[in-house]
């Protein structure tokens, strides 16, 4: 039997094919399906670039039914070193819009492991000038109130 | 969406999950980032939050602060709170709670005296517990028993302190400490008629707070059970009886958040280990189940008091696993992860002894999970 197949469509009007299976990870893409089949879904707000790496994500995830109940492609220890790699290849920016679109597209262990891949780098900074260098924040504080701080708080700041 | 989406744009829930995702350590730093972020991570549901989603570490005072990351195995060093600093060889347990350690000590002069303060190791407050004034010494005494927990129907962050004299002789007093408010209160029906349970030595005098309540191991005649005290009803209860504990050492812990878990071994080496676990305590009527056991030569003596201090040990559920921080003499201090099938995975963790003082790390290792929660 061959698999059904769905046409994703990204910001730049790019059409990608897709095993329906590994787009259902989306909870979203799984509603549309159902209530428009056979239809190309647009995704507008979703770069080329981006979605290719959404789905190169979730054809890693999928899980193939094969008559003989679920079996994931690849063991959890070996998903799991995959994540790990995938997100450590994708750079700063890439990886907010990836996140955003895992969080959009509701795919909660994408997700996850963009959220984790953050709040790692966030705590492999040193202190707050470094993580307002890395993620570009301004720092919002006035002389006033970093004085405030410097008083109640025993950390140099 | 389009391009380029950077931490400033995300929305609120976003970056909540990336920060409670960022261990408490970082977040001690990250929230001088910008006024966003302080807001947030200063929020007491951030703060509880994130503590629930952490996972256990080791805390050991010796030379320094030292708490011990159970799956990536660093460890991080910070110095001594100055009010421990000259009696760091007189600490005689901690008992955690959201971060908090009740510290309890004995008194430089003299060891009859206990002194008492509330800790958080992670943002370095440190606040000494006075006595009620009343008492007749005026001081905490050598077999007063303490306890930490909260009332569970009230807003978190509402901590009280549980002091109770278990004596065989005399009257026994139990008083209630409420933080908010810094006063004792004498609570007048209860009765204390028991001995928490002291195997070799008094260790365990430190029971477990899960959920609020505190939890002991008892032994009362030839009844051993778990003695609770519930700090929403102020009562103590009596739960859970064992027929007898045929193990010399047995170290009550708090499993999976919301249980308790019994590790058993002999003194003799090598002993076999067996783990029970309780039903979740919020459920009622409270029961023990072996969750697994293990005999292995390879494994340590988890003595409860050796020369060198207390193993610490925490229950992994997701893998049926122990992990534990013990000392061996003339070795050092080994992290070493149980399995059914035995011995996994050991590691010797960098070790501080003072120079001139044999009993270098005569102190106790603790589970904790470090959190912003602000003390009382």
């Amino acid at each position: 039997m061959s698999k059904k197949m769905i046409v994703l469509k990204s910001s730049e009007g790019v059409s990608f094919v897709v095993e329906e299976a590994v787009a259902r990870q989306s909870k979203i893409i799984s509603f549309l399906v159902e209530e428009f089949p056979d239809r190309e879904l647009p995704l507008t707000n979703m770069t080329s670039e981006i979605l290719r790496k959404t789905i190169e994500y979730c054809k890693k995830h999928v899980v193939e039914d094969d008559g003989g109940g679920d079996s994931s492609s690849s063991s959890s220890g070996d998903l799991k070193e995959w994540d790990v790699k995938f997100v450590a290849e994708i750079d700063q920016p890439r990886l907010m819009d990836l996140l955003m679109a895992a969080n959009y597209l509701d795919i909660p262990s994408l997700l996850d492991v963009t959220c984790q891949k953050v709040a790692d780098t966030i705590a492999a900074c040193n202190d707050e000038k470094e993580i307002r260098a890395t993620f570009n924040i301004e720092n919002d504080f006035t002389e006033e109130e970093v004085e405030a701080i410097r008083m109640e708080n025993q950390y140099p700041i | 969406m389009a391009y380029s989406s950077t931490i400033p744009t995300l929305p609120l829930d976003l970056l909540e999950e990336i920060l409670y995702r960022t261990p408490a350590e970082s977040l001690v730093r990250a929230k001088w980032t910008c006024k966003e972020w302080n807001g947030l991570i200063n929020k007491k549901r951030f703060i509880y939050e994130h503590l629930r989603r952490s996972p256990e570490r080791f805390l050991r005072v010796d030379q320094t602060v030292q708490v011990l990351d159970l799956v990536n195995r660093t460890r991080s060093d910070s110095p001594i709170p100055d009010e421990l600093q000259p009696s760091l060889s007189n600490i005689i347990a901690m008992v955690h709670c959201d971060g908090l350690m009740l510290c309890i000590w004995s008194d430089k002069e003299c060891y009859m005296f206990h002194n008492l303060a509330l800790w958080n190791p992670l943002t370095r407050h440190f606040n000494v517990v006075e006595p009620r004034l009343s008492r007749e010494s005026q001081r905490f005494l050598i077999n007063d028993h303490f306890g930490i927990g909260y009332d569970v129907n009230k807003p978190r962050g509402d901590y009280k302190i549980l002091m109770f004299s278990a004596s065989h002789y005399g009257q026994a007093v139990v008083e209630i400490y409420e933080c908010m408010s810094k006063s004792w209160r004498t609570l007048d029906d209860s009765k204390v008629n028991w001995e928490v349970y002291t195997s070799r030595q008094s260790a365990s005098r430190n029971g477990v707070s899960v959920m609020g309540n505190m939890y002991w191991l008892v032994k009362k005649k030839t009844r051993n059970y778990i003695l609770c005290f519930d700090f929403s009803v102020e009562t103590f209860k009596e739960i859970c009886f064992f027929r007898d504990l045929p193990y010399d050492n047995n170290y009550l812990g708090c499993f999976e958040g919301d249980k308790l878990s019994l590790l058993q071994q002999n003194e003799d080496q090598p002993s076999p280990i067996e783990v029970w676990v309780s039903s979740k305590l919020a459920d009622g009527n409270v029961s023990f189940t072996r969750y697994f056991s293990v005999a292995s030569p390879d494994l340590p003596a988890l003595r409860f008091f050796t020369y060198w201090g207390y193993p610490a040990h925490c229950i992994i559920a997701k893998h049926k696993r122990i992990v534990t921080w013990y000392d061996r003499v003339s070795v050092g201090l080994i992290l070493c992860e149980i399995d059914e099938g035995g011995v996994s995975n050991q590691f010797v963790t960098p070790q501080h002894y003072w120079d001139d003082c044999v009993i270098g790390t005569f102190f106790c290792g603790y589970v904790y999970k470090p959190s912003l929660v602000p003390l009382p």
